[in-house]
């Protein structure tokens, strides 16, 4: 008797320990910001879904091209069909790891300064890249920010000669997640 | 013959106003409002679910591709508010590992207060996909109450 109440407390534990290894979001914000002298363009994602794991420092992310809102229709409309091709591509993803991740702690409160690596694949395109970002540990919940930036052009996304003074050649991203425990 | 060219001169810098109208219409035209808009196709969470569990790129291209106004039908599984104030509904499709999720445009968030988990609910919106990294999950967007 004993002893299955130990190990039913093992395995408790082991599932508790387990499900903490995780935290994620559904809502994450993904934003790209375009500014040439003519024009800026700025839209907004916010139903992108990500994983953080951190017993292992890796990171997912997966968005979908649609969920992107602008303000004009018109730019929505060039953004799916001419650029992104979202119904042949409809999503973007990431998934790469954490540099140094033994030196943040996830389970306290703190601000760290880290470096995440990875592959992105976009419009059927896989690139490797890398980045800096925040974390910040505070009430259970994982803060997570970066700012980077990714040109087109690397991507297989022409921009015609007509417009080429209306979108900038190189994209500013904004991430900004905030990862709850996985369920 | 001079009232002639006068008249077709100024016919046709009325007509090239006109186009320059237009075109300033259509490039400064907003995104189509999902929330208020008449409803294109109607159908049940579980319904539109099994269709993307079934084949993405069939549904996609029925649901996704076309830009129709779409209204789900179905239970509320949950409700929460997000960070930026707008309510998410999920609703639920008979399988405890999926769901359709409904955001909620920040106009019709203000109406959402009284929604509660085991309500029936009709919503309109755009549907944006399937997600599957955490669960499986069509994706609704620009979303209002229909009923």
């Amino acid at each position: 008797m004993k002893k299955a109440i130990i190990i039913i407390l093992i395995f408790g534990l082991y599932a508790v320990s387990n499900g903490q290894d995780k935290y994620m979001s559904k809502t994450g914000h993904v934003s790209f910001y375009s500014k040439t002298p003519m024009e800026v363009i700025e839209a907004h994602n916010n139903q992108v879904a990500t994983v953080i794991n951190i017993k292992e420092g890796t990171i997912a992310f997966n968005l979908i091209q649609k969920a992107f809102k602008f303000e004009r229709a018109l730019m929505e409309e060039h953004f799916n069909e001419n650029y992104m091709e979202s119904s042949k591509f409809p999503k973007c993803t990431f998934s790469g790891k954490f540099k140094d991740f033994d030196l943040v702690n996830f389970k306290n409160t703190g601000s760290y300064k880290v470096v995440i690596e990875g592959d992105m694949n976009m419009h059927g395109v896989t690139k490797h890249i890398k980045t800096n970002g925040t974390i910040d540990v505070k009430n259970g919940k994982i803060y997570g920010k970066s700012k980077f930036n990714i040109k087109p052009e690397d991507y297989g996304i022409q921009i015609p000669g007509i417009v080429k003074d209306k979108i900038a050649s190189t994209m500013e991203i904004s991430v900004d997640i905030t990862y709850v425990p996985f369920k | 013959m001079k009232k002639k060219i006068i008249i077709i001169v100024s016919v046709l810098i009325g007509l090239g106003i006109i186009g320059a109208g237009i075109g300033f219409y259509f490039f400064k035209k907003p995104v189509k409002d999902f929330s208020q808009s008449s409803v294109d196709v109607s159908l049940t969470a579980k319904s539109i679910y099994t269709e993307f569990l079934k084949d993405q790129n069939s549904a996609s291209a029925k649901y996704v591709t076309t830009d129709k106004t779409i209204e789900i039908k179905g239970k509320v599984s949950e409700i929460k508010k997000n960070d930026d104030g707008s309510y998410q509904i999920n609703l639920d499709v008979g399988d405890p590992e999926g769901d359709v999720c409904c955001t909620l445009t920040m106009e019709e968030s203000a109406k959402a207060g009284n929604i509660k988990s085991g309500d029936m609910v009709s919503i309109k919106g755009q549907c944006t996909g399937f997600q599957e990294l955490i669960s499986k999950e069509v994706v609704m967007i620009r979303c209002g109450i229909s009923k």
